[in-house]
């Protein structure tokens, strides 16, 4: 418990996580300050024409099904190619909503899906940088070896740093997410909408938060595994980033050229995108035929799975290695 | 006396898939008794500090047995809060103050507080403890270490090189905190270049070389196995004196214009030899060794001129060799 307390403490001292926190609430304070500077509280006149738009949209809806569904009385095989989504493809009218209309108000239950899943991507960048460089720095300079003449149980170590930061990145990620989530509703409530936000809403809203959250933390702790096999904290993110070029944008660019489909499954953003924003849809065929699907089960096994295989990886190496 | 570092055929090859293997211990040996302060030197590249970090638990041996503090090497972390040790330079996150850097290692070992600023007063670092460790010179570095290493009270405190970097009167300080450690009953194993400090301050040594120790024991027993008993003597007709020394029996060699006269039953012989045939002494001088000449001739690191002194290439395991000079001072004493 003492070693953990020092590398709470070690870790909340660091300038470098400090200056990643500012910039973190930088980041948040630009994007909650542009919205906020766009947004407007709707008066009646905003109501009206946003009324008046989603009349017009559910006739257009209305209007589409019933075409179709002439077309495929009348010729099947020519409808299947014209309407290749089905009738039911551009949406029910009932869903039709006037705030989905209102143009210059930020309405908190229309954007704030969007906003959290991009939270959980720059929670998990900043997670990543900040663990790199936390055991990173250790491994380089040496300090490692200072702890361990103090402490020579080299897994109880590890073991203490590792349950450290991500007991920090969970700590902090949830404060954080409840600051964000927070003031985008204020916003929305006194310079837009919050629309309908019901028990369903708000439970959704949750689960989504709880998986960013999560992935920031795996983030960390991949981060934290690869800095300790590599022992420098750039090599970790030279590892991230040299994935990130040469597999997610190279191959994936390779794949396409090809026209070698289905690429999705072999690459670990498709798996990190289902995790967080559900099922992910790819085709078989490039006409968009044979839809296959990566669910949010299988995303969340492939993180867990990476997370567990590095950190097993990392301990092992530690556990044995020489330290020079 | 009890040991309370005992090391025996400590072996360690370092494999690489890139470079030749490199072997750093090849069947070291080391006894440390409790109370001493015992010296540990050898030349750049020896072993060293690969036997501390072996010790330690930092390296893995490949043979060899090691007990510290009377416990197998293997079980360190029983009495890790028995030792305070630095190894090689001091490595420390350079944006925390020295005062923070140990508040985190007092934190880690469960330590109070108060230990903190008493270690800091030790070093003589107390003013300076709330700057970043990064504005530290190297000597304050140094110093930052030697008081993290005694941040436990140790019994046993290992100490790789604490004066590098420290200006004359840090070697000082230095030099009387290991002699009031030493009085307190603290044992102390001091690695270092610095010879004349070992020779003031150790009470007995360890030389190493080239993964294998060549000498070992009470620095007063080292340095009197290496008294040839020669004299440097100076006349004004070397060539003469030689003659007569030799017809005396004395072994002479004549270098730099002086003779070096071995053999001889002490210094009253040459003067009384020569002053009998009219030569009068200008420079009579016993050449009573120093930890420096032993050390170079075991090491085979003498400067010769005009071929400066090269770091010894690592070499494979070698053979158990009679080549090796194994001064064994103690077995000696004690047959």
């Amino acid at each position: 418990m003492n070693l953990v307390r020092a590398e709470v403490s070690r870790l909340l001292s660091r300038r470098f996580t400090h200056i990643m926190v500012i910039g973190l609430l930088a980041v948040f304070g630009i994007t909650a300050a542009t919205t906020l500077a766009s947004s407007t509280r709707p008066g009646s006149d905003a109501w009206v024409a946003a009324e008046q738009t989603a009349a017009e949209r559910r006739t257009s809806l209305i209007q589409f099904k019933a075409n179709c569904e002439a077309a495929f009385r009348q010729d099947k095989e020519a409808a299947e190619a014209a309407f290749a989504g089905g009738c039911d493809a551009a949406g029910d009218p009932a869903d039709v909503r006037p705030e989905h209309f209102l143009e210059d108000a930020f309405v908190f239950e229309q954007e704030i899906r969007g906003l959290t899943i991009f939270l959980a991507v720059y929670l998990s960048f900043f997670a990543f940088v900040i663990a790199a460089s936390f055991i990173g720095a250790e491994m380089s300079s040496g300090g490692i070896t200072n702890l361990l003449l103090w402490r020579p149980q080299r897994s109880s170590l590890l073991g203490a740093k590792l349950a450290a930061l991500t007991g920090c990145v969970v700590l902090f990620s949830t404060l954080f997410t409840v600051l964000y989530v927070g003031a985008f509703y204020l916003i929305a409530y006194t310079s837009g909408w919050t629309g309908d936000t019901g028990a369903a809403f708000w439970g959704e809203l949750l689960a989504l938060s709880w998986r960013g959250i999560a992935l920031s933390t795996a983030a960390a702790a991949c981060a934290f595994a690869l800095a300790t096999l590599a022992r420098h904290t750039a090599a970790a993110l030279g590892i991230a980033v040299g994935y990130f070029l040469v597999w997610e944008a190279g191959a994936r660019i390779v794949f396409e050229i090809g026209g070698m489909l289905p690429y999705d499954p072999y690459f670990l953003s498709s798996y990190l995108s289902a995790f967080v924003g559900g099922d992910l849809k790819y085709w078989s065929g490039l006409d968009g035929s044979g839809d296959l699907v990566i669910t949010r089960l299988s995303g969340g096994m492939v993180v867990a799975g990476l997370t567990a295989a590095l950190l097993a990886a990392a301990f092992a190496n530690f556990r044995r290695r020489d330290l020079t | 006396m009890t040991a309370v570092i005992e090391i025996s055929g400590l072996c360690k090859t370092f494999h690489s898939l890139w470079r030749e293997e490199k072997t750093a211990l090849d069947g070291f040996d080391m006894v440390v008794e409790k109370g001493q302060v015992h010296g540990f030197l050898g030349p750049n590249g020896s072993g060293k500090t690969t036997t501390l970090r072996t010790l330690l638990g930092l390296l893995r041996p490949d043979e060899g047995v090691m007990r510290i503090l009377d416990t197998p090497s293997a079980d360190f972390g029983d009495v890790a809060h028995r030792v305070g040790a630095i190894v090689e330079s001091p490595a420390f996150f350079t944006p925390f103050s020295g005062r923070k850097t140990l508040q985190l290692l007092a934190t880690a070992g469960g330590l109070p507080k108060g230990r903190v600023d008493e270690a800091l007063t030790a070093v003589g670092l107390r003013d300076r403890a709330n700057e970043p460790v990064k504005v530290y010179s190297l000597g304050m570095r140094q110093r930052l270490a030697v008081a993290s290493a005694l941040l436990k009270r140790p019994e046993l405190l290992i100490l790789d090189e604490p004066a590098n970097g420290l200006d004359p009167s840090g070697i000082h300080a230095m030099r009387t905190l290991m002699s009031d450690l030493a009085a307190q009953g603290v044992t102390v194993l001091l690695s270092s270049h610095l010879l004349s400090e070992i020779e003031q301050v150790c009470d007995s040594v360890t030389i190493i070389d080239r993964g294998r120790r060549v000498a070992h024991g009470p620095v007063s027993v080292v340095l009197a196995g290496h008294d040839t008993g020669e004299h440097l003597v100076r006349v004004a007709d070397t060539e003469q004196a030689a003659r007569l020394l030799r017809a005396a029996g004395a072994t002479v060699r004549i270098a730099d214009g002086a003779l070096f006269v071995g053999g001889v039953s002490g210094p009253a012989a040459i003067s009384e030899t020569l002053g009998q045939a009219g030569l009068w002494l200008t420079e009579l001088t016993p050449l009573t060794p120093d930890l420096e000449s032993v050390f170079l001739d075991l090491t085979g690191t003498r400067p010769v001129p005009d071929a400066p002194p090269q770091v010894a290439v690592p070499t494979r395991r070698r053979p158990p060799a009679d080549n090796v000079i194994d001064l064994d001072v103690r077995s000696e004493e004690q047959a």
